[in-house]
């Protein structure tokens, strides 16, 4: 990139030339051929051409109306561009100088590639000028002009689509309209072709695309990020020009809070029912209601067993699952009839609970995202613990 | 020698009153509409877009900046072939015109005659000519609807990024 300073220094060179020829050829000048050295000189520059989606041309040329082969036209050409948003421009090539042969046209042309220099606005900003031959004009001089040509402005390619989805677990693709997929269209803003898609993973979330060479694709998560913030890139690259960074939030339902007054201990027939409620949150600490969820249960142990050396007869409870149509949740852990019980149960001692341990499971793990066993987003692992008196989850 | 340069981008600078910034520079114009030497810059520049078409590395990259050429003028393909041939022929007529005009000046300096100013007005005279002739001949040979594009883009599009000046004489 030509400095302003060197800019001027050839500005002034060419301007030093000009005028030496005018000293000397001054009073050589024979008025008769003024007719046939009177060319026009013509200067300028086209519509930057976008020469394929990654590569922009600008040019610059200079002629002259001149038949006879007296004058000589020159052109010095920079392709210049101007960052989106900023106030002014400059510059992002050395000039180049051409000239040709008297009555063709000088010509400059000046490519860049976009994907290195970015999207923005490129024109061509050319200095034409013409020298007369002084063997035949003798005196006649020009002294050049400066043009800056029109401009063009480049975008990047972009991507549509939604960029926060779900993890719902493996191979769990939605779950009443909470979906682990994002239909994803590509904008060429101008390029051209079919692009080629690439993904960049930096934390712990991960997509799968559904095809590499495409418009129109699906973006399926993998996994979920680190936290509520874009840790997955996508591009949609037209022969080299990426599209601007398409970044992508994969949110997972999260965390389940036991909720103010729960657990509830109360009498069931000669048992007794402890319910647990809690409040689901996601990744970005939104409330979500409307899924679905499923409980597994973990290896059993005798508690009572290993205490006493008498196995408990309890029967085994049946794992649940349940559409949720709130963000709240809720576990049963009940125990009854306790007639032929051993131990025997007991509705919830009071103002003490018993402490005797009869078994416990674990891990018991709570799912959500599906109904089917196993499957889904564990949002809780725990163990769930049955007393003579109570259940509780710890 | 007093020369404006405008740092603006195009359109910031036409904002600032910078567009026309040659209008700035002493003795530059604006080429008015038809002006026949708009289409000599303009079959210049076809001749130099198909020498970049025939440099193309392979024959699908020389393919693609025949297409991107078309689109650029808002022409066919069938109909920017047409343009390329109708520049060649037109730049090779006034190439042979350039070769009369210098041999007559070379004739006549030879001799030891000034040429004459007649002669010199009707080199020039079929210079235009010839460049009007390549202008109808697009007209004639391209589709209705590719000369209308085209004729726009050189007249309006071109015509406006051209400017011309007049040499001076020192005295």
């Amino acid at each position: 990139m030509p400095s302003e300073s060197e800019h001027n220094r050839k500005t002034t060179v060419r301007a030093l030339l000009v005028s030496s020829q005018i000293v000397l050829v001054a009073l050589a000048w024979p008025a008769a051929v003024r007719g046939q050295c009177a060319a026009t000189i013509y200067g300028g520059a086209d519509d930057p051409v976008r020469v394929d989606s990654n590569h922009v041309m600008t040019e610059g040329q200079t002629w002259t109306s001149d038949e006879y082969g007296y004058w000589t036209p020159y052109v010095e050409a920079w392709q210049e561009f101007m960052a989106p948003g900023a106030s002014s421009g400059g510059p992002i090539t050395d000039g180049e100088v051409a000239d040709a042969d008297p009555g063709d046209t000088a010509w400059v042309e000046l490519t860049t590639i976009l994907n290195a220099q970015g999207p923005g606005t490129y024109w061509d900003y050319g200095f034409h000028w013409a020298v007369a031959n002084q063997d035949y004009c003798p005196g006649w001089y020009d002294e050049g002009f400066y043009y800056d040509g029109p401009g063009l402005t480049i975008s990047r390619p972009t991507i549509a689509g939604i960029p926060a989805f779900w993890w719902l677990g493996s191979g769990v693709l939605s779950d009443h309209g909470y979906y682990a997929q994002s239909a994803l269209t590509a904008n060429p803003n101008g390029a051209s072709g079919t692009p080629s898609w690439s993904v960049q993973m930096l934390e712990t979330g991960g997509v799968t695309l559904q095809c590499n060479v495409c418009t129109d694709n699906v973006a399926t998560s993998t996994s979920f990020s680190c936290g509520c913030y874009p840790d997955v890139t996508i591009w949609a690259t037209y022969g080299g020009f990426e599209s601007e960074p398409f970044n992508v939030t994969i949110v997972k339902p999260s965390t389940l809070t036991l909720d103010a007054g729960y657990p509830q201990d109360s009498n069931d027939q000669d048992g007794y029912l402890s319910l647990y409620q809690w409040s689901l949150t996601d990744s970005c600490g939104y409330q979500d209601a409307g899924l679905d969820g499923n409980e597994v249960f973990g290896a059993w142990t005798d508690d009572y067993f290993n205490s006493t050396g008498t196995h408990n007869n309890w029967g085994l409870p049946t794992a649940a699952q349940a559409y949720s149509p709130t963000n709240l949740w809720t576990d049963k852990i009940w125990v009854e009839p306790c007639a032929n019980g051993k131990p025997k149960c007991t509705n919830p001692q009071k103002p003490t609970l018993s402490t005797v341990a009869v078994r416990h499971n674990t891990p018991w793990t709570f799912y959500i995202g599906t109904q089917t066993f196993g499957s889904g987003v564990p949002v809780e692992s725990d163990t769930q613990q049955n007393y003579l008196d109570h259940g509780r989850h710890q | 020698m007093s020369i404006y340069r405008c740092r603006l981008s195009p359109v910031i600078a036409a904002l600032a009153g910078c567009a026309g910034a040659f209008a700035q520079q002493a003795g530059i114009a604006a080429v008015p509409p038809d002006d026949p030497e708009v289409y000599f810059g303009f079959f210049s520049l076809q001749r130099a877009i198909q020498k970049d078409i025939s440099a193309a590395k392979g024959p699908s990259a020389g393919a693609a900046l025949q297409r991107a050429a078309a689109r650029h003028f808002n022409v066919s393909e069938s109909d920017f072939a047409i343009l390329g041939r109708v520049s060649n022929s037109t730049l090779g007529g006034l190439s042979a015109l350039g070769q009369e005009a210098r041999a007559y000046v070379a004739q006549e300096r030879t001799a030891g005659r000034t040429p004459d100013p007649g002669r010199a007005a009707a080199f020039h005279e079929r210079r235009l000519a010839l460049l009007r002739e390549g202008a109808g001949a697009l007209q004639k040979s391209m589709s209705p609807a590719g000369w209308g594009a085209l004729h726009s883009y050189i007249n309006d599009r071109y015509r406006s990024h051209i400017v011309r000046r007049e040499p001076t004489h020192a005295k």
